[in-house]
């Protein structure tokens, strides 16, 4: 799909409404649907698109960032720019993404997140952090970003996606994927999805991150579905040349398995991987031994041998 | 619209780029040598050595693709303070400090684009930020990004900030960035500005023509230059069984950037191990015949889809169509990320002279166009982008 024209999608925006938390559940959350109209708010106006990016167009828009995108299974985005007065005007611009699905939502959501941003309640999550907000819910991602953060301009960026993430239909849930990770220890909000190449290895999928953090040492546990146990296998065979390549094996087997290994390398630290049926899953980072590995056997049970 | 273009016409493509470059580049240089091992350039007269690839951290948090790139001999890493509120930064920094790599190993790179509302004071807390979240003392490199105006080279809180900066010994050298339209003008005016010392800057095979002079009298004045962006658009995926048999697309652009002797490093995001191990590879010997061809085919390809401005073809036009305002004012839109300007722009054409006739037309333009362009298609696909402002 190319761009669409911008006039077609003013028309969509302006028979969808702004509604904020008014629209009903079972609205379509297609990305141009979901902007809000600025006509509803007082003193400003759109002064950019709506325009909307397809997969084979979205670099225009983003630049180098569009691969990361389409990576986490982009479909279209709808973009828009709000100001207030004229001259010279004081703008946010807002980008409403169809991710295809709620992990690629909460993928590039999570990826993009600074660590100090403010929590919001919006949609399944949000934050604002400076002159940045995002949300996420459902297969839609939102990003808006002030000029600076005058109140006026970050009070209407707060509400335009806090709109949007009223708007989307559905749960305000995490995704299932996240539901084998251990509870103690967990860092809040670290639970990352990446889409593929996990931990920067084509031989892995993606997968699955989240920080654990024990008596002031933190390490990152992360898990990849290959399928099926002889991929699996594979996979970690890989794993393991790969760190015995850059790093280095430690002769004591962790107890976690006959395939399971320990490993210390630049850049991950101490860590421990394992198969565990059709799943590939390790830990690395400063836990010790005992520690790391405990939180390993809480995700092996949890993912079980299938 | 085929893919086949004449020599004639492919020489009139850019021939301060695509022709003249990828021509003379493909041939053997005085620097041949082996692929595969890092190699380093002085960066102007920085008295910085960078590495011939340069580590982009967009998007990247994964310290064992850092170490992995270290370890292969990449010793600069570029950042910016703008995207995501620093997140980038902070991931930058948290790798750096994990993988322990001494900080005097590195050329250490970020920079952020200035809003217009900037004081002197406020530079100075984000340039503290900034080392603070990449766990650094002193930046080596700070670029103003994303220029688009002469007057965004030339401000001087940025100009006076940086000053003050450097004298209290937090960063070394200044540079300027961008990949907007107005790029060639931006670095025309930070080469009168004389503060300086360093371009980062989009630089491809098809864009551009007159870059490659500017870039020549950049380093007559001691200014070193570091590229991204070498792709020229990235669209390879549009184009069949694009390969050359050894090196890739990618890589071969690379190659064809580092072929310019003033270029010192191309910037290359490096997301997995194999990224890093691709584009380390591209360091070394000269293109190929095949990979010349290959780029060949690459720019041929998109050769139909570049209008020149020529005008040749509003003789034809029966409507009084200004095609080359309309077609310049498209190119922004599309391709330069100044869709707000661009459709401003269109909406202040005369009535008459712009593009609407043209879906109903016969299109006698597309007989007058000497590059043989679908120049009716593409007045009709303008028309739609840009004609949102004058309804």
């Amino acid at each position: 799909m190319r761009r669409r024209s911008a006039a077609a999608l003013l028309a969509l925006t302006v028979l969808a409404g702004c509604g904020g938390g008014r629209a009903p559940r079972d609205e379509p959350s297609e990305p141009a649907a979901l902007l809000p109209a600025a006509q509803e708010i007082p003193g400003w106006s759109l002064v950019e698109g709506p325009t909307a990016f397809a997969p084979e167009t979205l670099y225009e828009h983003l630049d180098g960032g569009a691969e990361r995108y389409l990576a986490h299974g982009f479909r279209e985005l709808a973009h828009a720019r709000y100001c207030l007065g004229a001259d010279p005007p004081a703008c946010v611009g807002l980008d409403v993404f169809d991710m295809g699905g709620e992990l690629g939502a909460f993928g590039i959501y999570r990826a993009g997140r600074p660590p100090a941003a403010e929590p919001r309640s919006w949609g399944a999550e949000g934050y604002r952090s400076g002159t940045f907000a995002a949300a996420w819910k459902g297969a839609v991602y939102v990003h808006g970003e002030a000029d600076d953060e005058r109140p006026e301009l970050t009070a209407m960026l707060e509400r335009l996606v806090a709109d949007v993430g009223a708007r989307v239909p559905g749960a305000a849930a995490l995704p299932a994927v996240l539901e084998p990770l251990p509870g103690g220890g967990l860092v809040p909000l670290s639970e990352r999805f990446v889409p593929g190449d996990l931990l920067g290895h084509s031989f892995l999928p993606g997968g699955v991150l989240a920080d654990y953090e024990l008596d002031g040492l933190r390490s990152e546990l992360f898990f990849s579905d290959l399928g099926g146990e002889g991929d699996a296998a594979a996979a970690l065979a890989w794993l393991r040349a790969h760190l015995e390549a850059v790093g280095e094996l430690d002769s004591e087997r962790p107890p976690l398995g006959d395939e399971a290994f320990r490993f210390r390398a630049p850049g991950l630290g101490a860590g421990t991987a394992l198969r565990v049926g059709r799943w590939v899953a390790g830990i690395h980072g400063e836990l010790e031994a005992d520690a790391r590995e405990a939180v390993l056997a809480d995700l092996v049970a949890a993912l079980g041998p299938d | 619209m085929g893919g086949s273009i004449d020599r004639r016409a492919f020489l009139k493509l850019g021939a301060a780029s695509a022709g003249a470059a990828i021509g003379c580049g493909g041939a053997a240089g005085p620097r041949d040598a082996p692929p595969g091992g890092m190699r380093y350039r002085p960066l102007g007269a920085t008295g910085l050595r960078v590495s011939e690839v340069a580590f982009g951290a967009h998007g990247v948090d994964n310290a064992g693709v850092m170490a992995a790139a270290l370890e292969a001999g990449v010793t600069t890493f570029c950042t910016s303070g703008g995207y995501l509120d620093g997140r980038e930064e902070t991931a930058l920094g948290e790798a750096i400090a994990r993988i322990g790599v001494p900080r005097e190993r590195l050329v250490l790179m970020t920079g952020a684009d200035l809003r217009g509302n900037e004081t002197v004071d406020s530079w100075l807390r984000d340039l503290d930020a900034s080392l603070r979240r990449l766990r650094t003392d002193v930046l080596d490199i700070y670029y103003n990004a994303m220029v688009q105006t002469p007057a965004q080279v030339r401000s001087e809180v940025l100009l006076e900030a940086f000053d003050r900066a450097r004298a209290a010994g937090k960063v070394r050298h200044l540079g300027v960035s961008g990949h907007h339209g107005g790029l060639q003008e931006c670095l025309e005016a930070a080469l009168e500005c004389g503060a300086y010392e360093v371009f980062f800057t989009k630089y491809d095979f098809v864009s551009y023509p007159d870059q490659d002079q500017l870039l020549r009298r950049a380093a007559a004045r001691g200014i070193g230059t570091m590229v991204f962006k070498t792709t020229a658009g990235n669209r390879q995926r549009e184009i069949k069984d694009l390969e050359a048999g050894g090196l890739s697309f990618r890589q071969a652009t690379i190659r064809w950037a580092l072929s310019n002797p003033d270029v010192a490093s191309v910037a290359v995001t490096m997301t997995s191990f194999d990224r890093v191990s691709e584009a380390v590879a591209a360091v070394g010997a000269s293109l190929s015949a095949a990979e010349v061809a290959m780029l060949r085919r690459y720019a041929g390809e998109m050769y139909h889809r570049y209008c020149r401005f020529c005008a040749t073809c509003e003789g034809s036009c029966p409507h009084h169509v200004a095609v080359a305002e309309v077609m310049r004012y498209q190119m922004y839109f599309a391709h330069y990320g100044r869709e707000k300007e661009a459709m401003r722009l269109y909406g202040r054409l005369p009535s008459t002279a712009t593009a609407a006739p043209c879906r109903a037309c016969a299109g006698h333009c597309d007989d007058a166009c000497p590059f043989g362009r679908a120049v009716r298609e593409g007045l009709v696909a303008a028309h739609e982008q840009l004609s949102f402002a004058r309804a």
